[in-house]
């Protein structure tokens, strides 16, 4: 009996020191952007100078909404460690800005505070396991916070063209994302017919204000006294719109 | 019914053997501390648990040593090995250990450890409650033979 139980007490103390003997180092975030996604690449490893193998490393982020509601889901998994060695590994999250634009428009408007819930677990040698959990807030960066266009004016150029202008504006207060590319502004009369299209560059970085008078020419013998600006996005990141914005002549 | 009936120098030895198992078994859970002492400080509300589970465990140890050769000894040493399987059972929340560090929610699955516990506590009970079975059977065949003599 005294055998079993020394050996029981010994399995514990040894787990215990390995426990203390294990680290996990974490490096600094890297930033990638392709295919319309932006990575977060958190290199980290896992160093394991105990007595057991550390095996079934599970990191897992996920980015809640207030509500509850699961916005984006990142998963790294170790299956072993063995004793006295290191592992290295990179944890991804990955945001791709459609998927959250389908979900809703309010990621590209509104500034959130979404709720980054952190779980670890290790297990040595599946006798002992650790979880750990850790919340913290992650501000969300609207890339087009406050966007707004002023008032919409209607100047005769020649007989058959009008120009309209309004000023667009918005802010950049996303920490992540630049919206370089392309505006697509596009005019319609109340008839639906489309009467002035036109195309802006525009490259807004990070926390930036983006302010501009957008002028188009339009066809003056089609125009309506009411009718829709239609504004559509292409950027690097994500494709957006149109975003419908009404006018009046009078 | 007397449950002991010994001499003072038999009952003088035991106390002191009785002391001596209880210390020893006080050093033994000392060495555990001291190698565990990395995690003190996770340990909090537990650490007013395993103290007490401590003072039942010696004093259990010392009665048991104290009452050997009597039925008492197993009857203590039956007690000491239930409060070794229920005692880690019920403190470890049925082995999930839970609590928190700076945020940080933590939670340590012990059940594989309470398993082997459960298992070496209940060949100790068994072992005791043989041990008694046998205790009483040998004091009865005395019995018998003294009184058919």
């Amino acid at each position: 009996m005294i055998i079993l139980w020394l050996s029981l007490g010994i399995l514990v103390v040894t787990i215990v020191h390995s426990a203390s003997k294990m680290g996990i180092d974490i490096d600094d975030p890297v930033m990638d952007v392709h295919d319309k996604s932006l990575v977060i690449h958190f290199p980290f490893v896992i160093k394991n100078y105990g007595y057991y193998k550390v095996v079934d490393v599970n990191l897992t982020t996920v980015l809640y909404e207030p509500n509850g509601d699961e916005v984006i889901r990142g998963q790294t998994m170790i299956p072993l460690v063995p004793e006295g060695k290191e592992e290295k590994a990179v944890h991804n999250i990955s945001f791709h800005m459609e998927n959250l634009i389908s979900k809703s428009e309010k990621y590209m408007f509104e500034d959130l505070n979404l709720t980054l819930v952190t779980f670890v677990s290790i297990s040595f040698e599946h006798m002992v396991s650790f979880h750990a959990k850790y919340n913290t807030t992650f501000n969300w960066g609207a890339p087009l916070y406050n966007f707004s266009i002023g008032k919409i004016m209607f100047r005769d150029v020649n007989e058959t063209s009008c120009e309209l202008s309004f000023p667009l504006s918005f802010e950049n207060h996303s920490p992540y994302l630049a919206v370089s590319g392309t505006i697509k502004i596009e005019i319609y009369n109340g008839n639906h017919e489309k009467i002035g299209e036109s195309v802006e560059l525009i490259d807004v970085q990070s926390n930036s204000v983006y302010y501009k008078h957008l002028s188009i020419l339009v066809d003056s013998t089609k125009v309506t006294p009411s009718g829709t600006i239609q504004l559509s996005f292409q950027t690097s990141m994500f494709d957006f719109g149109p975003l419908v914005f009404e006018y009046e002549t009078a | 019914m007397k449950l002991l009936d010994i001499s003072k120098k038999e009952l003088v030895f035991r106390s002191v053997k009785a002391a001596l198992k209880g210390f020893l078994v006080y050093i033994v859970f000392f060495i555990f501390f001291v190698l565990i002492q990395p995690f003190e400080r996770f340990l909090g509300k537990f650490n007013v648990l395993i103290n007490s589970f401590l003072v039942i465990f010696i004093i259990l140890t010392v009665l048991a040593e104290f009452f050997s050769k009597t039925i008492l000894h197993y009857f203590f040493a039956f007690a000491r090995d239930l409060t070794i399987m229920v005692y880690p059972i019920v403190m470890s929340e049925f082995g999930m250990i839970k609590f928190s560090v700076e945020n940080i929610l933590l939670t340590i699955d012990i059940t594989t450890i309470l398993f082997i516990v459960i298992l070496i506590s209940l060949i100790s009970i068994a072992k005791d409650i043989l041990g008694a079975i046998d205790f009483l059977n040998t004091k009865f065949e005395k019995e018998l033979t003294i009184a058919k003599s």
